[in-house]
């Protein structure tokens, strides 16, 4: 059983794909950058802030998906400015504080990203 | 708490860069986070400084440390290298691929894992030169 998802919570897609689909137990979203759902503007504050950007958009969108950060399981970051993966830490560790079961996670430097943004991340849930 | 979801972090493992697990379970899946070749005392396998100081990076050794890593990880949640079902790995140069394909290959078939391997622009330290995240399938 397949379901593609979406949440007026979630900055809008640019191109034709599903924000999040939901395959049996699994729930993938696509890749997130820092957009803000409101403005369709990108985050301007750095890697730090769009990773809190990024975060927060995942939260705020997902209730609409009965979702909850405990069912996140893992967790893939690209960036562009790698020199600065401390700033990435501090926003992911604002997030997943100690009480909070974080996901399995993965982070890459890679050469250039979509709309030119410094980080993307992207997520994979589960719930039976 | 949903009970198919468990989180472990291994005790003598390399301690991860920030607040994740070494591994994940997802119900029947296991997903282990970006493994390298890194030691728990944050020393690397396959980089060795020559006579005149030069950095030596070996990415035989680096595949091989990468591969042993991940298994031993598997071991501790009860899983094998054969229950990979998936791994993707990422090189810093693609000139590497000769020599992580002969690493690979001593230890998997044309049965093992669906694989994708991409270069990447960097990892999370300039002795890395490779990274390869997984899943496996073990039912609960």
């Amino acid at each position: 059983m397949i379901e593609a998802l979406s949440s007026v919570n979630l900055p809008a897609p640019r191109f034709r794909y599903s924000p999040l689909i939901k395959a049996g137990p699994f729930y993938k979203t696509a890749g997130m950058i820092a957009l803000d759902k409101d403005s369709g503007e990108l985050e301007s504050g750095g890697v730090g802030a769009e990773t809190a950007k990024i975060l927060n958009n995942l939260i705020q969108a997902l209730p609409d998906f009965n979702l909850t950060l405990d069912e996140l399981v893992s967790a893939t970051i690209y960036t562009t400015q790698f020199d600065q993966f401390p700033a990435i830490n501090h926003a992911w560790e604002a997030v997943f504080t100690e009480d909070v079961r974080a996901p399995a996670r993965t982070a890459l430097g890679v050469s250039a990203l979509p709309l030119a943004t410094n980080v993307e991340i992207e997520f994979m849930f589960y719930k039976d | 708490m949903n009970d198919k979801i468990k989180a472990t972090l291994i005790e003598g493992k390399p301690i991860p860069m920030a607040r994740y697990p070494h591994v994940k379970r997802a119900g029947d899946l296991l997903i282990l986070s970006g493994t390298s070749s890194r030691r728990a005392d944050n020393t690397f396998v396959g980089t060795e400084t020559d006579a005149q100081g030069r950095v030596i990076l070996d990415i035989r050794l680096q595949t091989r440390a990468v591969l042993e890593n991940i298994e031993s990880t598997l071991k501790t949640v009860g899983a094998e290298l054969s229950d990979l079902v998936e791994l993707n790995s990422y090189l810093i140069n693609m000139e590497d691929f000769a020599g992580y394909n002969e690493a690979y290959n001593e230890i998997f078939d044309y049965d093992g894992p669906a694989r994708t391997t991409v270069a990447v622009h960097q990892l999370p330290h300039p002795h890395i030169i490779i990274e390869i995240k997984g899943i496996a399938y073990k039912p609960l």
